[in-house]
């Protein structure tokens, strides 16, 4: 390795910052512009060339306050050398074993700069980039600033390299990292959570229960059951930071509405609970996958509004129709109305399935065929929306589970104290995880 | 009741509440008029073979009672010839399959969601069939769900008059002002 304190003819090493397989990272300093830098050697005969300079040349193009800068790459004979800007500070692996406990929003803030590093580099023009090997050790805490190195392994979304090129990190890397699938930004999703159960497992008494909802979304083994954006979860953590923690209700991203019978009033409180989260600043969205065109009828009403995105508003209601992928963009609850269409909702995967019924005598067959049906679905939860309180105690019985009788409010977009108390009630107390 | 008479209800969504209004009007023929009441079924969903199961329990006076379900494409000759004074007909939703025992009736009712998201229905009955067809004055158009607002739009675009028919909790127990309501329909 090297001996002589001067590199590349201009750069004076300090100390040694570590050292890896095959490779060591120097401080140097620049004989005359007088400015640190950090020089990653990397044995020739030990790594394997070509993956280096992909690295290099990745990160080169890179500009980012979370993505260290490549100033020059050299190479002799026997080593390959990265000179890259250096970075004071202490990697988040070395702050959670050295302290004794941090603040779960402390954590909360150093998850959200590494999500606007992962949106950085998943909306990459002109092709995506997956970072692939998130864990404590690289992300870096240099006083307000996070900044994420060491991507050796990242990769452009469309060429992932061979399996063995994706691993990553044993305990961080999503499961199907080890496997042939393709990759997708769910992977980079999924390793944040497990950095953030890194810290969790650590100040298990201090985590609120929206954190650990947060932690147990991102590390689904289903990709597809994950946030589906860095975007969704930056903004579920944001919510974590603005509420402390407390507000459930702004845990639930996808609600589904579905009905028993024709006629149950799915559509009803859809609206109803679209208008009532806008109300309180939640940002929901009403989709309307029910087939019956509920937001082209809305669109019509003489002082509803048609936004640019192509979404309806009327009073404090927010729809748009299901099929129109523009509302993916779109963050903040999701309510998602499927009118009469349980097979469809079945498919879905949401926080919070709910169904409702009518227990009218000459409806109750219907309601308890709906029921069978989504039975099996933890999170479902059950609005009755005409009968009487006997009925609905009968229901609940036969079901074994909460029953919730909604008031009686003949328009959907104005604002009606009971209801929204239920709404209040029905969303605390589903604690979701 | 020295003659029978026949009371259709129509609905122009499905899910409206025509079973449900037909039901508190039973309930109101059956206690408050005194009245031997049918109830006659159109619509083929054999929600009221559920209905005859518990009507024991639920009508008052469910001695007078009788039912009639899945009658569509039946005489109504058939019906019509049991011992009731008073026949509460369900067209259901569709009125293509119930029309001809629909249009029969004595009084009929047409029950519709001024819902801003079920306009599209409304505009279709109304520009389709009840444009269509040769009413005579027995008809009464009511409306439920929707606001005021929604209520003037339709009487303004159509010029014809339509009431409001207001929420009943409880069909087999009346309230006053659900007994008020009802006795005007009949």
């Amino acid at each position: 390795m090297i001996k002589s304190k001067l590199l590349l003819g201009k750069y004076e090493i300090r100390q040694v910052l570590g050292r890896g397989n095959g490779s060591v990272v120097y401080l140097a300093r620049h004989t005359k512009l007088k400015t640190d830098r950090a020089i990653k050697c990397i044995s020739k005969t030990r790594s394997m060339p070509t993956s280096i300079f992909s690295e290099a040349n990745l990160t080169d193009s890179l500009r980012h306050p979370g993505i260290p800068i490549i100033y020059d790459m050299e190479e002799d004979d026997q080593t390959i050398y990265i000179v890259e800007e250096y970075i004071q500070g202490e990697s988040l692996e070395q702050i959670l074993l050295k302290q004794e406990s941090i603040s779960q929003q402390y954590m909360v803030q150093i998850a959200l700069q590494v999500c606007d590093v992962l949106v950085f580099l998943h909306n990459h023009e002109p092709e995506p980039i997956l970072y692939q090997d998130l864990k404590p050790a690289h992300i870096i805490v240099c006083g307000s600033q996070v900044k994420l190195i060491d991507f050796g392994i990242a990769s452009y979304i469309s060429n992932q390299g061979t399996n063995f090129q994706k691993f990553g990190t044993k305990g961080f890397a999503a499961p199907e990292q080890y496997t042939n699938e393709a990759l997708q930004v769910q992977a980079d999703i999924y390793a944040l959570g497990a950095v953030l159960a890194y810290f969790q497992k650590r100040n298990i008494h201090s985590c609120s229960r929206s954190f650990m909802h947060v932690v147990a979304k991102c590390m689904r083994h289903n990709p597809s059951r994950r946030y589906r954006s860095v975007e969704e979860l930056q903004y579920a953590l944001q919510q974590i930071l603005d509420h402390g923690g407390n507000s459930l209700e702004h845990l639930f991203h996808r609600i589904y509405v579905v009905a028993a019978s024709p006629g149950a009033g799915a559509t009803h409180i859809a609206i109803a609970l679209n208008s009532y989260l806008n109300r309180q600043r939640n940002n929901s969205l009403y989709l309307d996958a029910s087939g019956e065109g509920v937001s082209d009828g809305v669109a019509k009403h003489h002082a509803a509004k048609i936004l640019q995105d192509g979404s309806v508003s009327y009073q404090y209601f927010l729809g748009k129709s299901m099929e129109e992928t523009a509302a993916e963009k779109h963050l903040g609850t999701w309510i998602c109305d499927y009118g009469t269409r349980l097979e469809e909702a079945l498919l879905e995967e949401g926080d919070l399935m709910m169904l409702v019924v009518d227990l009218s005598v000459w409806r109750q067959e219907a309601a308890v065929k709906a029921y069978q049906q989504l039975k099996q679905i933890s999170n479902l939860v059950i609005l009755c929306n005409h009968g009487d309180r006997q009925q609905v105690k009968w229901f609940a019985a036969l079901t074994g589970r909460k029953v919730y009788f909604v008031p009686y409010e003949p328009d959907p977009f104005r604002e009606n104290k009971k209801t929204e108390t239920l709404f209040t009630q029905m969303l605390k107390r589903k604690e979701r995880i | 009741m020295d003659r029978k008479e026949s009371i259709g209800i129509l609905g122009v969504q499905p899910g409206v509440g025509v079973t449900h209004l037909g039901v508190a009007m039973m309930e109101y023929s059956l206690r408050y008029r005194r009245s031997r009441t049918a109830y006659v079924e159109l619509s083929g969903n054999h929600e009221i073979e559920q209905l005859q199961d518990v009507a024991g329990r639920r009508f008052h006076h469910a001695g007078r009672a009788m039912f009639f379900p899945n009658q569509s494409g039946n005489s109504p000759g058939e019906w019509m010839q049991s011992e009731c004074d008073t026949y509460i007909v369900d067209a259901g939703s569709d009125f293509y399959r119930s029309k001809n025992e629909f249009m029969r009736c004595d009084r009929k009712l047409i029950l519709m969601s001024l819902s801003p998201w079920k306009r599209q229905e409304v505009e279709q009955f109304m520009t389709y069939i009840y444009k269509g067809e040769k009413w005579c004055n027995s008809i009464t158009l009511l409306a439920h769900l929707g606001n005021k607002e929604d209520k003037k739009d339709f009487q303004k675009r159509y010029k014809i008059p339509i009431y409001c028919c207001p929420y009943i909790e409880d069909p087999f127990h009346l309230k006053e002002a659900d007994t008020k309501f009802l006795s005007t329909l009949f």
